[in-house]
């Protein structure tokens, strides 16, 4: 994975509107810092539950995004189709649902500060902007 | 459980597919297509008489609607045809009402309907190009033979799911029963005109423990035909019964993964090509297989498999089979190698190919009227297959 992260990483100097990705969470979900792996379990749908039983709603921007493939890459340390096996088997068996898919950053900020149990992602540029819970690991 | 009603079941769920009074942000929509080819040679296995066919299609649209933070409503309509395997046709894979109730961030539910088999790692989404492991699934595990009896269930599933440590178990009890196509006939009895098989009660127990880097699962089902035949003279009346065991393990290490899954799995054949005599025929089965993939840069995923399937254990040479039925030694026995490639151009769309040399013949159908002149002991097949979900 670390070669990867290298090529990755190369890849985003040629790619001058890729900007670091920022986990944000609603204020309801603030004192449950998660570790990596759990991270991981979340976004592909896995762990469905905060500790005290409050669903867990995941937002995600498109697939394809930018923001997704290096959220994926940097955050998650995980490769975005890997992710998205993990619930597509959810989906496709009628057992779970898939994240919620946002077209932009404003309404991932919209959504996640108004959905209690809610996590997702900003770039950092926007997260620094204010407003937002911003999770610190 | 649908039977009759399953014209009126379509035409319902069809409007609630479509439905605008539904609410958008309780409610998702999925779905896939998909194209493949298959070529084999010294075999009829999928191709029939011509060597190839491009009678592969999958399709599938999916729905989820979430009534409320406890209850839920899932379909799937589905369009199938898999070669000389299954014939074009299109059903529900899944359509249930869901009940979950959250207790100290454990959740339990029961489902009412049609629900998917969870059965190994991959049964649950066996149709899909991009949740399986491959075109063609390890068949010592997912024998495409008997399919339908790990398909889906029409009854009441209840399940599970809890945090473990890092990780996640989900568990569930499924009771029910399968539904039994003309597929069944012809893989098995060679011809849909032999007579009619009917499912017994089902009932099935999984539990699957997902980490962050690693799966394990236990799966076993009770499953059951009865056989009824148009004509008594080639087969009697009787029934096949199947206790089946699954042990599935996964394990990820940076870009690799390796699986493995150890099926056994004891049948019980009363009469329909034995005699009455002999009462019920008990043979053990046995399937292992072991897959190591790696998941390289630029979407590409490459992967070996071993695959190795004995019809009946204490018969892994086919000395018995050969003594008492004339068939060749080779129809007791698989060892199946199989190389392969998906490559994923973008979150859509999936381009896969792979590569199957096999030694043995013991899952190709039909599996009651086998032909020699046609299936050699070595053989070989080669898939393509060309995917686009959204």
């Amino acid at each position: 994975m670390r070669f990867l992260t290298i090529g990755m990483l190369v890849l985003c100097l040629f790619c001058a509107r890729t900007l670091a990705a920022q986990v944000i969470v609603h204020d309801s979900v603030l004192q449950f810092p998660t570790p990596l792996p759990e991270l991981r379990l979340i976004f592909s749908k896995q762990k469905t539950f905060w500790p005290d039983g409050q669903p867990i709603a995941v937002f995600i921007l498109a697939p394809d995004s930018d923001l997704h493939q290096e959220f994926c890459i940097k955050q998650l340390d995980i490769l975005p189709y890997i992710l998205q096996r993990r619930w597509d088997r959810l989906v496709y068996s009628g057992t779970g649902e898939r994240p919620v898919i946002l077209d932009s950053e404003e309404e991932m900020r919209e959504r996640v500060n108004s959905t209690p149990g809610a996590i997702g992602y900003i770039s950092e540029s926007i997260a620094l902007a204010g407003g937002n819970y911003v999770w610190e690991q | 459980m649908f039977g009759s009603s399953k014209k009126y079941l379509h035409g319902a769920v069809l409007i609630w597919f479509v439905s605008p009074a539904v609410n958008a942000s309780e409610w998702q929509f999925n779905g896939f297509i998909s194209q493949g080819y298959a070529t084999a040679e010294d075999s009829q296995f999928v191709v029939g008489k011509s060597g190839d066919t491009a009678n592969i299609t999958e399709a599938s649209i999916t729905s989820s609607w979430k009534i409320n933070d406890n209850y839920r409503m899932a379909g799937a309509l589905n369009f199938r045809q898999w070669g000389e395997l299954a014939e074009a046709d299109v059903d529900f894979d899944y359509l249930f009402a869901e009940y979950t109730r959250n207790v100290n961030s454990s959740l339990y539910g029961a489902r009412l309907g049609r629900f998917k088999n969870e059965f190994g790692f991959y049964s649950s989404t066996r149709d899909v190009p991009f949740t399986r492991p491959s075109i063609m699934l390890p068949q010592s595990i997912y024998a495409d033979y008997f399919r339908d009896t790990q398909l889906h269930i029409d009854g009441i599933d209840l399940f599970g799911s809890h945090a473990l440590n890092s990780g996640v178990i989900h568990w569930h009890t499924s009771y029910g029963q399968i539904t039994v196509t003309d597929d069944l006939l012809r893989n098995v009895n060679g011809s849909v005109d032999s007579g009619e098989y009917d499912s017994q009660e089902f009932y099935a127990l999984d539990i699957d423990y997902q980490m962050d880097n690693a799966r394990l699962g236990v799966s076993y089902y009770r499953a059951g035909v009865d056989f009824s035949p148009i004509a008594p003279a080639l087969y009697s009346e009787g029934d096949i019964v199947q206790h089946t065991w699954v042990f599935s393990g996964q394990y990820r290490y940076e870009m690799f993964e390796l699986t493995t899954e150890y099926l056994t799995s004891d049948r019980a054949i009363n009469q329909i090509i034995y005699p009455e005599l002999l009462g019920e025929v008990e043979s053990r089965s046995s399937g292992f297989y072991a897959d190591i993939r790696a998941y390289l840069p630029y979407q590409l995923e490459a992967f070996v498999r071993y695959d190795q399937h004995y019809d009946d254990i204490d018969d892994k040479n086919g000395a018995n089979l050969e003594l008492t039925t004339g068939d060749p030694r080779y129809y007791a026995y698989t060892y199946d190698w199989t190389v392969g490639l998906r490559w994923f151009p973008d979150s859509n769309w999936m381009v896969a190919a792979e590569y199957h040399d096999v030694k043995g013949a013991s899952w190709v159908t039909p599996l009651l009227v086998r032909d020699p002149t046609s299936q050699a002991k070595r053989w070989s097949l080669f898939a393509l297959q060309l995917s686009y979900r959204f």
